[in-house]
């Protein structure tokens, strides 16, 4: 069976004053159906760029240079901007990190998703908005009549986001992608989200492209993780086989920095240094500047090195232990 | 409590009218803080922790009379803040700083490091010739150099310039640092070396810290003490052992349980906190929590729960758990 979404050899370089900035090198990556997908990362990491990319909303000056993204193996980039936006909130929906900027503040929520669904599909009012009220329903919103007629700044930030969710929802997609969807909500809402994520996934099979920067949240929600490191994946696996058993040295320095790994009245361990501001310009390995276990062969670009069954890591000490 | 209180607060209440004239009747009042009393003990880190509008960041400028209180009492180091003004307020000032969160933005764009790190020591009237060897002794301390101070804010990256922000506050050699999300901007593994900073600085000079955070991993791996905040009230406060590990009041058990954490997967199970916080501009009456609380019971609605011990360092503001306790 063909995957949901495969991304191949994704480049993205922005034009600026100082040169090109290439800040996407090499992403490749598998969503199947029906999974949590995990996208983790620090900021400038490429994460959101490459999310925007799979529905060609890259901001200009920014564009894809090089790479394939086939969905249900239809390479989306070969698609007209008229044919994109019948994937954009139709197959493919996306959820942002502030629902209170993506939500219109002059229109009331009824109608912002009505438009959405009419833009889709060809129903009577009378119909769209039966169906509205049922998707508002399904996202656990209190009394959806209300909600319908409300103005944006009338809801809280997780009744915003749960808004969201059915927008993303209303025209039935098989992918979403949810950017960073509970970073601006407080801990009990965005536990709540999660959950509400993670029910949509189970129980009516859409796979989620969740982007983070909290391991904490893949941890709870996805199925499957990549790694990103200055526009680089470094390491794929499995969430249990990650957390339990990180092979790439970002990724370990990544857990080891979160406070709870670490005993109390112990120091962090922090990984020294910064992120390369032009990391498409480095020829070797993208880490090496900050990685302690560096070594001569790190003057090279490592490819992905396979290292068990669903985990890839990009360093050479795994290919040495796996090949010998 | 055996050792000394640099602060102590005493029902502090914090209200923020709403703009809206007479004409459209009576004006609304957000309860930002109520009846608040807590200690910072000398050398001590607390946390406090709270979701967003709970009023941790109002309670840590309350202390520094960055907004003034609308009623209760602040001493800091045996003077009365809130009856303060003027210079000597200004001059108290120099012995209680605060780092804010986004240093890009408490930062001036305009002026270059240097610049901004010599604004308090003139503000201070200390004399000209100690500014250069204090600025360059904590620049190093913080881990920079003095190459820089010419930058200007947009040419150091954000983990460089909170240890500015952080470099800048401890100038005046202060007593107390209250440090209000100082780490939230940042990245983890950047997040990581600014809170071993504060830990070595803390141990090293003997500061006192009100680090007020939404993360309670931050909170819990650098605070003593911790208090919990809902709506405007202390909800909880203990010592951080017993609060991650027996918390008394249902929103703590709540908050503790709604934190992702590495290597646990608990979205398919756990009966979560339902619905929102309400808004502080009509609290709910009695037990401000009732309204979301897994196990209020009627008594909840008609009586509002103080703080009582519930443990050998900790108190917590519920009727239940105290029944339960006693």
């Amino acid at each position: 069976m063909k995957p949901l979404l495969d991304i191949q050899n994704l480049h993205i370089a922005f034009d600026t004053s100082c040169g090109k900035l290439r800040v996407v090198n090499d992403i490749s990556l598998v969503i199947e159906e029906g999974q949590i997908f995990g996208l983790v990362g620090e900021s400038g990491c490429g994460k959101s760029v490459t999310s925007l990319a799979i529905l060609q909303l890259i901001p200009k000056p920014g564009h894809i240079t090089h790479g394939k993204i086939l969905f249900r193996g239809d390479d989306l980039l070969a698609k007209s901007q008229r044919e994109m936006q019948q994937v954009r909130g139709g197959k493919i929906a996306m959820i942002f990190q502030d629902p209170f900027t993506s939500l219109n503040p002059v229109f009331k929520v009824g109608r912002q998703l009505l438009d959405v669904i009419r833009q889709h599909h060809k129903i009577d009012k009378k119909e769209a908005k039966k169906r509205v009220l049922s998707t508002l329903d399904s996202v656990d919103l209190p009394d959806v009549e209300r909600i319908f007629e409300s103005y944006p700044h009338e809801l809280s930030g997780g009744q915003q986001q749960r808004v969201m969710i059915a927008m993303a929802l209303i025209s039935e997609p098989s992918l979403i992608i949810a950017d960073e969807p509970t970073t601006a909500l407080d801990v009990t809402i965005q536990a709540q989200i999660l959950r509400l994520l993670r029910q949509l996934c189970d129980e009516r099979g859409i796979s989620i492209l969740l982007i983070t920067h909290d391991l904490g949240v893949i941890s709870e929600v996805c199925d499957k993780v990549t790694v990103l490191y200055a526009g680089a994946v470094v390491e794929t696996a499995s969430t249990d086989e990650l957390l339990a058993n990180p092979q790439h040295p970002y990724t370990q320095g990544l857990l080891a920095a979160i406070p709870q790994s670490a005993q109390k009245g112990q120091a962090l361990q922090a990984i020294a240094g910064v992120v390369p501001a032009n990391p498409g310009a480095i020829t070797g390995c993208v880490f090496a500047s900050r990685c302690p276990h560096v070594y001569d062969r790190c003057e090279h670009k490592p490819s992905l090195f396979t290292i068990g069954e669903n985990h890839q890591s990009a360093c050479f000490l795994q290919e040495e232990v796996t090949h010998g | 409590m055996d050792k000394q209180a640099l602060v102590t607060v005493r029902g502090l209440v914090k209200h923020f009218p709403l703009p809206g004239g007479w004409l459209s009747g009576k004006r609304r009042i957000v309860q930002a803080l109520d009846n608040i009393n807590l200690d910072i003990v000398q050398g001590e880190v607390l946390g406090l922790v709270g979701e967003s509008g709970c009023g941790k960041t109002t309670l840590g400028r309350c202390i520094l009379q960055l907004i003034r209180p609308t009623e209760g009492s602040v001493q800091f180091d045996g003077d009365e803040l809130t009856q303060l003004r003027g210079d000597t307020l200004r001059r108290k000032r120099a012995h209680m700083q605060i780092v804010f969160q986004n240093p890009l933005v408490s930062l001036s764009p305009r002026r270059t490091i240097q610049q901004s790190l010599t604004e308090p020591l003139s503000t201070h009237h200390m004399p000209r010739e100690e500014w250069m060897p204090r600025i360059d002794a904590l620049m190093q301390r913080v881990g920079l150099g003095i190459q820089h101070l010419d930058r200007y804010p947009h040419e150091l990256s954000g983990g460089q310039l909170q240890r500015v922000s952080i470099a800048r506050a401890l100038l005046l050699e202060p007593k107390l640092l209250v440090l209000d999300e100082p780490t939230s901007a940042l990245d983890v593994s950047v997040q990581a070396q600014i809170i071993n900073l504060l830990d070595e600085l803390r141990r090293e000079i003997g500061l006192t810290y009100l680090f007020i955070s939404h993360d309670l991993s931050v909170v819990e791996h650098l605070s003593d003490r911790i208090g919990v905040m809902y709506l405007g009230k202390l909800v909880e406060i203990g010592n951080t052992e017993q609060i991650m590990k027996q918390p008394s009041h249902p929103y703590t058990k709540a908050l503790l349980q709604s934190v992702p954490r590495v290597g646990s997967r608990r979205m398919h199970e756990a009966p979560l906190l339902e619905g929102n916080v309400p808004s502080p501009i009509n609290p709910p009456s009695g037990c401000r929590f009732h309204t979301r609380c897994p196990i209020a019971e009627a008594i909840c609605q008609q009586s509002e729960p103080i703080l009582e011990a519930t443990g050998a360092a900790q108190w917590a503001a519920c009727h239940l758990t105290i029944k339960e306790t006693l």
